[in-house]
C-alpha cells in the first residue's frame, strides 16, 4: 500500500470525525445566526439596504468561519495527540508524512465545505457567479488557516498557544499591506533607527506572510465591483500551503512521540 | 524506520522546506508593492457611537483612531497634498479624538504641526482656530499648542493681528494654568512688531508690576526691553517734532 491511499484514508476519517462532532450543524447554525444579524442590521439601514446586507454577511461569515475552523482543527489535532490515538495510528505501517498530509487534507475538505455553505447562503442575495468567485477565495483562505493551525498544533501542543498563534497570524496577514504602508509614513524620520527598524521588519514580514487583504474581498460582491483576481489567492495558497505542510511534516518527523 | 533512512528523510524534508520557502520569498518579492488609493475621507461616527465601540477603552480607541487619521493622507506612494483633504472632516475627526481622550495632546499636535502646515492659508487658519477653541477648554494642558499657533500665524501666515490674538489669550490665562512667562510675554513683542510700542510698554510695565516674573535675569531683560522701547519711542517723537518744526518753517 503506497502512502497516498493511506493519506486519503486518514483524510476520510478526519472528515468523519468532523461530521460526528456535528461541525456541519455548527457551521449551519453560525451562518443562520449571521443571517438573522444581517437582517437586523439591514433593517436599521436608511439606504443601500442590499449593499449593507451583502457587505455585513460576507465580512462577518468570513471571520466567523475562520474562527470556527481554527478552533476545530486545534482541538481535534490536540485531542489525537493527548489521548495517544496518534501514537496508535503511527504504530501501524504508516509514514508520519502520510499521516500529516491525510489530516491536513481532511481538515481542508472541512474548510472547503464551510466555504461552500457560506457561498450558497450568499448566492441567494447576489449574482451566483461573483458569489462563486468569492467562495473560491474563501475556501483558499480557510485552507491557509487550516495549514497554519495544523502546523501550530504539531509544533506547540498547547491549545491556548495554538489558537493565539493561528489567529495572530491571520490578523497580521490580513493587515500586513496596511502595516507596510504605515511603516513608510512621511511623518517618521527616515534616518531614525526606530523608523528603519519598523519599516525593515514590515518589509520582512511582507515577504514571509501571505497578503490576505487580497483574498475574499467584499467589494467583489457589490455593484460596480473591481475585477476579481483569483490568480494571486490560488498561487499564494499553493505555495504557502506547501511551505506549511513541509514544515509541519518536518516538525512531526523531528519530534519523538 | 532505520536511523539512516530517517536521517535521509529529514534531510530531504529540510531541502524541500528551503525550496518552498525560497519560492514564497520570490513570489512575495515579485508582487507589486501595496499602494494606497485616494478615497474620500469618511465622516467619523458620533462620539457616543465611538464610546460604545471602544468597549470601555476610549483612550485606546482614541490612540488607534489618531493613527488612522494620521495615516489616511500621509501614505507612501500617494502623491497628494493635505490640501486635497476635506478639512471639515479632519476637524470633526480631531474633535472626536479629543472627546474620547481629553488628556491627550495627539489631536492638537496633528492640527497645529501637521494639518496647519498645508499650503493654503484658509485651511491653515481653520486648524489654528480649532486649536484655539480647544485651548480655551483647558489652558493649563493645551497652552503650548496655542503658543505654536501664534508663532505660525506670525511667521508663516504673516498675520500679526491673529498672532497677537492668540498671544493675548495666553497672557489672559488664569494663574492656575501655570503658563510659562515666555509664552505670556509673547504679546509684548507682537505689539512691538505691530509698531504699537506704547501698548507693548504698558504690557511690560504691567507684567513687572504683577510680580509674576520672579527671576532676576528675566526682570533685568524685561526692563532692558522696556528701556529700549522707551528710547525708540522718544527718538520717534523727537524726529516727528523736527519734521513738524520743519513743516511749520
Amino acid at each position: 500500500m503506497t502512502s497516498l491511499p493511506r493519506a486519503l484514508c486518514i483524510a476520510a476519517y478526519t472528515v468523519l470525525e468532523a461530521r460526528r462532532a456535528r461541525l456541519l450543524w455548527l457551521l449551519v447554525g453560525v451562518l443562520a445566526g449571521l443571517a438573522v444579524a444581517t437582517g437586523f442590521v439591514s433593517a436599521l439601514a436608511l439606504t443601500e439596504t442590499a449593499r449593507v446586507r451583502i457587505g455585513f454577511f460576507a465580512s462577518a461569515s468570513r471571520v466567523a468561519l475562520v474562527l470556527v475552523l481554527c478552533l476545530h482543527v486545534t482541538f481535534s489535532a490536540l485531542r489525537e495527540h493527548n489521548d495517544r490515538s496518534m501514537e496508535l495510528t503511527l504504530a501501524l505501517a504508516l509514514p508520519r508524512g502520510a499521516y500529516y498530509l491525510g489530516k491536513l487534507l481532511g481538515y481542508c475538505a472541512v474548510g472547503v465545505t464551510a466555504a461552500a455553505l457560506a457561498t450558497v447562503a450568499l448566492a441567494l442575495s447576489t449574482a451566483p457567479g461573483t458569489a462563486l468567485a468569492w467562495g473560491c477565495s474563501l475556501a483558499l483562505e480557510l485552507i491557509l488557516v487550516v495549514c497554519v493551525t495544523m502546523f501550530a498544533a504539531t509544533a506547540l501542543r498547547q491549545a491556548a498557544s495554538v489558537v493565539c498563534l493561528s489567529l495572530g497570524f491571520y490578523l497580521l496577514a490580513r493587515s500586513i499591506a496596511a502595516v507596510q504602508l504605515m511603516s513608510h509614513s512621511q511623518l517618521l524620520d527616515p534616518a531614525a533607527w526606530s523608523a528603519r527598524l519598523s519599516s525593515g521588519t514590515a518589509e520582512l514580514l511582507a515577504l514571509l506572510l501571505p497578503d490576505l487583504s487580497r483574498f475574499t474581498l467584499t467589494d467583489w460582491l457589490l455593484p460596480e465591483a473591481p475585477t476579481i483576481d483569483l490568480l494571486y489567492p490560488a498561487m499564494q495558497t499553493a505555495i504557502y500551503a506547501a511551505l506549511l505542510a513541509v514544515a509541519g511534516i518536518l516538525e512531526l518527523q523531528r519530534t519523538s512521540l | 524506520m532505520t536511523p539512516r533512512v530517517r536521517g535521509t528523510s529529514l534531510a530531504l524534508m529540510r531541502g524541500l522546506l528551503v525550496l518552498v520557502l525560497s519560492a514564497q520569498l520570490l513570489f512575495a518579492w515579485l508582487q507589486p508593492r501595496p499602494a494606497a488609493s485616494l478615497e474620500a475621507f469618511p465622516p467619523p461616527p458620533t462620539a457616543a457611537a465611538l464610546r460604545g465601540l471602544s468597549f470601555g477603552e476610549p483612550v485606546a480607541l482614541a490612540q488607534l483612531l489618531g493613527l488612522y487619521v494620521q495615516s489616511f493622507d500621509v501614505q507612501s506612494g500617494v502623491a497628494f497634498s493635505l490640501a486635497q483633504l476635506d478639512y471639515a472632516r479632519v476637524e470633526t475627526w480631531l474633535s472626536r479624538l479629543i472627546e474620547l481622550d481629553p488628556k491627550s495632546d495627539y489631536a492638537l499636535l496633528l492640527a497645529t504641526h501637521v494639518y496647519a502646515q498645508v499650503n493654503d492659508p484658509l485651511r491653515s487658519r481653520q486648524m489654528l482656530d480649532f486649536a484655539y477653541r480647544h485651548y480655551r477648554e483647558d489652558p493649563a494642558r493645551r497652552w503650548r499648542w496655542i503658543a505654536h499657533a501664534s508663532i505660525m500665524a506670525r511667521h508663516r501666515l504673516h498675520d500679526l493681528p491673529l498672532a497677537l490674538h492668540y498671544a493675548r489669550a495666553l497672557a489672559l490665562a488664569p494663574d492656575t494654568a501655570r503658563i510659562p512667562a515666555w509664552a505670556q510675554q509673547m504679546q509684548v513683542f507682537l505689539h512691538e512688531a505691530l509698531g504699537e510700542s506704547e501698548a507693548a510698554l504698558a504690557l511690560l510695565g504691567g507684567l513687572l508690576d504683577t510680580g509674576r516674573v520672579q527671576d532676576p535675569h528675566e526682570i533685568h531683560f524685561l526692563m532692558e526691553q522696556a528701556e529700549r522701547l522707551r528710547s525708540a519711542e522718544r527718538s520717534t517723537s523727537t524726529s516727528a517734532g523736527i519734521d513738524l518744526a520743519r513743516a511749520s518753517d
